[in-house]
């Protein structure tokens, strides 16, 4: 066959693969997905209830895909911009999609927390100060 | 020079919403500091806009002021 002439397609658009629809094959016959996905958290579930995909949210906002990704896995805390920016386009309210007790990570050994002056057994839920999760030490 | 308060800074004061918001409710900079979890410095260089809060304050913010995050920092200009 010679390149760049696709027969059986006869210029047509292939259709999508399971891998571009992120889809099991269990998941297309209507099962539960192996291995089981981990439930979708409130920003998530307003991105796909807008009908759009990370990559179309990505180039409304003008970021990478792979911000739109850290940000919906609570890798990273985005600026009150970005977060202002993501509610619009899905349409809520930042309180909403960027619920305290989804962004708190629970803190890695004995801190300081600073808010409170006191050691992290009396401050159980350290709070995120910057722009930025705090990477746990490997 | 005109002395005492003209119209236009009663209409739109030369602070932001956020500093509106807190001395309408009589709170001082280190109780708001305490109430969200923050120092007082990250307070005050936020209500001056010279920083902007991460999502995670931000709300935090707005509940202690009696707001919504889109009241306080949907003005804001400065990256």
């Amino acid at each position: 066959m010679a390149g760049g002439e696709p027969s059986a397609l006869n210029g047509r658009k292939a259709p999508p693969l399971l891998d571009d629809l992120g889809m099991d094959v269990r998941e297309f016959f209507g099962l539960d997905p192996w291995p089981p996905r981990p439930p979708l958290n409130v920003l998530q579930r307003a991105r796909i209830a807008r009908g759009l995909t990370q990559d179309e949210l990505a180039e409304e906002l003008g970021i990478s895909r792979q911000t739109v990704s850290s940000v919906e896995r609570r890798r990273h805390v985005p600026s009150v911009r970005l977060a202002l920016a993501i509610a619009v386009a899905l349409r809520g309210t930042v309180e909403d999609l960027f619920p305290p007790e989804e962004l708190v990570r629970q803190p890695v050994g004995d801190t300081v927390d600073k808010a409170c002056g006191t050691r992290s057994a009396a401050c159980p839920k350290e709070p995120l100060v910057g722009g930025r999760a705090k990477e746990e030490p490997s | 020079m005109r002395f005492g308060w003209t119209r236009e800074m009663l209409l739109r004061p030369p602070w932001s919403p956020m500093r509106s918001a807190r001395i309408s409710i009589c709170l001082s900079l280190d109780d708001l500091a305490v109430i969200v979890g923050a120092s007082r410095e990250t307070i005050s260089s936020i209500e001056r806009g010279s920083s902007l809060p991460s999502a995670s304050l931000a709300p935090r913010i707005a509940r202690a002021l009696d707001t919504t995050v889109e009241e306080l920092f949907a003005a804001n200009e400065l990256g």
